[in-house]
């Protein structure tokens, strides 16, 4: 009885599908929206144009879930670097109901998913497929039949001007090797999107400033002639500890300017930043760093100061203590672990408060 | 005082006699803390090479210890000084991270008297293979929480100690 009545609705059902032919019962449009910052918005709209009730599978309305754009630069196809994920077949929940009449809306922001630093002429289209992406059981045998469960949009297109730099400030760093998102030998994994680029670049220019401004004060003193600036963050000056400040700088410094440093962006939680000390140059960025300034007390530039001394081939610092405060002490007991700790060297190059 | 001796040295029998350890115990420059680390001498590679800290609140009163940069939080920073028989150190395989401020569920609270422990697997964070390593305790700043809300800081410097690996 209950077995009958369950193949009688989905003869219905085929039924159903099949009066409506091959027209699709769901339209799907894609809008797309350069910001100023250099993110790409795209909003998909998926609409039921059909009389019943029409069920999506949920996965394929969302970005941060599957791969659902496809897109060119220049006509050739842009990499997908968002997650994929291996699933158990679909539930009843992992639909979403849609009534005649009725669509979804949803933005997402494109770069952080698809490469789209380089400049070119981008064609963003909606394109999904899967035997799950429909409920309907009537729907799914018609689409494996004439292999077309798909759902595509119009395709959207948008010039974009590329984040490549303005010139300058490549000093011929080779690339992190591999990775094509690059741009003047600063690579980036984890999903940095246009916007997070720019703004890497622009706090690896400040460290770059304040590690110079570090090194040109290191080379103009000696440890007979230290200031508060260095007394404060490094304690008592003899020349075998002073000698050290210097090779750590000047180590700080040279991975900046010359080596291939590589920021990722897929860390959301409190932390700034962490580094495995053994994989230079590497640096993850969290949450708080987003947060910070671009300069001054556990700014986004010291943070990068922080983060490079901890390499073993930079400086290979350790965490002995946190905060100012910590490391103010730190320099007044045990002068040869400040020269071994990263705060004190992101104060010491932040130098905020101002010292001389 | 007789008594407190003898117990120290039964202690101390029972751990000899039930387990081969090697412990090393922190000299007392401190009022509230007192740090230890000890591994078991031999130890084989396959089954992990197991360290256990301890750190005992000798004060009379309840505080409460920041984790961080101390082994209760796990291989979030480099905790240890590990050297092979040649002298060479053994790099840190693990990460370190550059955190905001302390919450509260960053502070662990140890009554007076207690003691917190929490042993790890060396190679989680370094490659030790075959042979004798001589480890010890870096010497990071812990910061203690008293219960009037007043902050002491105090390393832990402790001798350290010798273990033989076995393939
Ligand atoms: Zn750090």
């Amino acid at each position: 009885m209950k077995f009958s009545s369950k193949f009688l609705l989905s003869i219905f059902a085929t039924l159903a599908f099949s009066a409506n032919a091959i027209k699709p019962a769901l339209d799907v449009n894609v809008d797309v929206e350069t910001l100023t910052n250099g993110d790409v918005n795209a909003t998909l709209t998926i609409t039921n144009n059909h009389k019943g009730q029409q069920k999506v599978l949920s996965w394929y309305t969302d970005l941060a879930e599957e791969h659902i754009f496809h897109i060119t630069r220049d006509g050739v196809e842009v990499q997908y670097m968002g997650p994929h994920y291996k699933r158990p077949a679909p539930t009843e929940n992992d639909y979403i109901k849609l009534k005649s009449g009725q669509s979804l809306t949803k933005t997402f922001e494109l770069t952080a998913n698809y490469d789209m630093s380089e400049a070119g002429q981008y064609d963003i289209t909606y394109d999904v497929k899967s035997l799950h992406l429909y409920s309907n059981p009537g729907q799914l045998k018609k689409a494996e039949r004439l292999n077309l469960a798909s759902l595509t949009s119009n395709t959207a297109s948008v010039y974009l001007e590329g984040l490549l730099t303005k010139g300058g400030t490549n000093k011929g760093k080779p690339d992190g090797g591999g990775s094509s998102d690059c741009i003047d030998g600063t690579c980036f994994t984890g999903r940095c999107s246009n916007s997070q680029q720019t703004e890497i670049i622009s706090a690896l220019a400040a460290a770059d400033s304040i590690a110079n401004n570090a090194v040109s004060y290191l080379n103009s003193h000696s440890a007979s002639n230290v200031t508060t600036r260095y007394t404060t963050w490094f304690g008592n000056a003899t020349s075998a500890r002073f000698n050290t400040a210097k090779a750590n700088f000047e180590a700080i410094d040279d991975a900046i300017d010359n080596q291939p440093v590589t920021f990722d962006c897929s860390c959301k939680k409190t932390y700034f930043a962490y580094v495995y000390p053994s994989q230079p140059y590497k640096v993850y960025l969290c949450r708080a760093f987003w947060n910070a300034n671009e300069l001054g007390t556990d700014s986004r530039a010291g943070t990068i100061i922080h983060e490079l001394s901890h390499f073993n081939v930079v400086a290979g610092t350790d965490d002995v203590v946190y905060g100012q405060s910590g490391a103010k002490s730190l320099a007044i007991s045990d002068p040869d672990q400040a020269l071994n700790n990263a705060d004190s060297h992101e104060y010491f190059a932040e130098n905020t408060p101002n010292l001389n | 005082m007789d008594e407190r001796f003898k117990a120290y040295w039964f202690t101390g029998l029972i751990v000899i006699l039930s387990f081969i350890t090697f412990i090393a115990m922190s000299t007392p420059t401190h009022r509230y803390l007192q740090c230890e680390i000890f591994a078991e001498h031999h130890q084989q590679n396959s089954h992990g090479i197991m360290l256990t800290y301890k750190v005992t609140n000798t004060s009379a009163q309840s505080l409460k210890l920041l984790s961080w940069y101390t082994p209760l939080e796990g291989f979030m920073s480099n905790l240890f000084e590990i050297t092979d028989s040649q002298g060479k150190q053994l790099a840190y395989q693990g990460p370190m991270f550059k955190r905001v401020q302390p919450l509260e569920e960053d502070f662990i609270v140890i009554e007076a008297n207690n003691s917190r422990s929490i042993t790890l697997n060396l190679l989680d964070a370094y490659s030790l293979t075959a042979g004798h390593y001589q480890i010890s305790l870096r010497p990071k700043v812990m910061q203690i929480e008293l219960a009037q809300g007043s902050i002491s800081k105090q390393q832990c410097l402790l001798p350290s100690i010798n273990i033989t690996v076995d393939a």
